[in-house]
């Protein structure tokens, strides 16, 4: 019979040896089997557990930030409902304070953590636009001889449009942190208005690209491009910081 | 017609939105009275933008035989709009993990 293999002895020290070689879990499985006197060493065992376990979860930890966000906010977390995180009897004991981290700002929607992807992913295609759009349209023979691009014909650079050069590369680099965090925020939480000053920036992003290409591409092409985009930006900002200020005039 | 001939129509454009953008700009300013680093930093974004349509029109229109002094200008101003529009998105995130407590 294995049951009666797996019996403890009868010697003393017998639990120090199973727990020597890691067979807790068969210690455990054998409770019914042991005498009466012993109960009371393993009774010892599982509340030394017990507050092992409780030591490992810590009042402040990230984890009970968590259940107290999923409680505040139920529609924030769609693939995890709170009746699986207040199952365990340990976490039960410890109940949120509702009054602590209330959220003044409106419920994050799954759509609006689709519109930051927007803008990362549109950004990105754009950029790769631009990239074939100077593998298809490089600096022309006429760009180079009147020094309208970054080089001339001798390979040689000038030092003005490298300056004009960095500092465009700096400007688009900017705008898309902006125009990113803006909408990680503001859309993101559905502020009013604020989707035209996105849009805005994201048009300005279109300049910065443009300004960078004119120095190293098609100089006409993409002056063009860039001319054409900057008022266009320019009026959405307008119109955006026109409607921000409105909204905002009567509540500050 | 070459493109080029608009450019004095465009940058006249530039200039009456960007001066619609710095008033807007700093209205916003002072209905937050700078309360929030944010906006300290979006409106002087808005202002070197503004100065750099400004130099680009002075340069397009009036200036022709300064045009190397008003590009250097111009790199400057986006330089400073670059700078800002940087902090201004360090600060917007920080201002939203204030306003959430984390």
């Amino acid at each position: 019979m294995p049951e009666n293999e797996l019996k403890p002895r009868k010697k003393k020290g017998a639990n120090k040896a199973i727990n020597r070689t890691g067979l807790n879990e068969i210690a455990e499985n054998l409770k019914p089997v042991k005498k009466k006197s012993r109960k009371k060493k393993t009774v010892k065992k599982v509340k030394a557990k017990s507050k092992k376990r409780i030591r490992k979860v810590p009042l402040d930890s990230k984890a009970f930030d968590a259940v107290e966000k999923t409680l505040l906010e139920p529609s924030q977390n769609i693939t995890a409902p709170p009746q699986n995180i207040i199952s365990n009897p340990v976490e039960k004991v410890i109940e949120p304070d509702l009054t602590r981290n209330q959220n003044p700002i409106p419920i994050i929607n799954f759509q609006n953590t689709l519109k930051t992807k927007f803008f990362i992913i549109f950004s990105i295609l754009s950029f790769m636009v631009f990239l074939a759009g100077g593998y298809v349209y490089p600096a022309t023979e006429d760009d180079i001889v009147k020094g309208t691009v970054i080089w001339d014909d001798y390979g040689k650079y000038e030092r003005a449009l490298f300056s004009q050069f960095y500092s465009s590369i700096a400007f688009t680099l900017g705008i898309f942190l902006l125009a990113y965090y803006v909408t990680a925020t503001f859309i993101r939480f559905n502020i009013k208005n604020w989707n035209y000053f996105a849009l805005g920036l994201l048009l300005m992003f279109f300049f910065g690209l443009g300004k960078i290409g004119e120095l190293v591409y098609d100089h006409e092409l993409f002056d063009m491009l860039k001319d054409i985009i900057l008022p266009i930006s320019l009026m959405v900002l307008a119109f955006a910081s026109y409607r921000i200020y409105k909204d905002m005039d009567g509540v500050v | 017609m070459v493109f080029s001939d608009y450019y004095p129509l465009l940058s006249t454009i530039n200039l009456v939105a960007a001066i619609l953008c710095v008033f807007y700009g700093k209205k916003l300013f002072d209905s937050t009275k700078g309360a929030a680093d944010f906006w300290l930093f979006l409106s002087a974004f808005i202002f070197s933008l503004g100065a750099f349509i400004m130099f680009d029109f002075f340069r397009k229109t009036f200036f022709l035989s300064f045009d190397s002094p008003l590009n250097a200008a111009q790199d400057l101003s986006i330089t400073f709009a670059a700078i800002f529009s940087i902090v201004s998105a360090i600060y917007v995130k920080k201002m939203f993990d204030e306003l959430l407590g984390e």
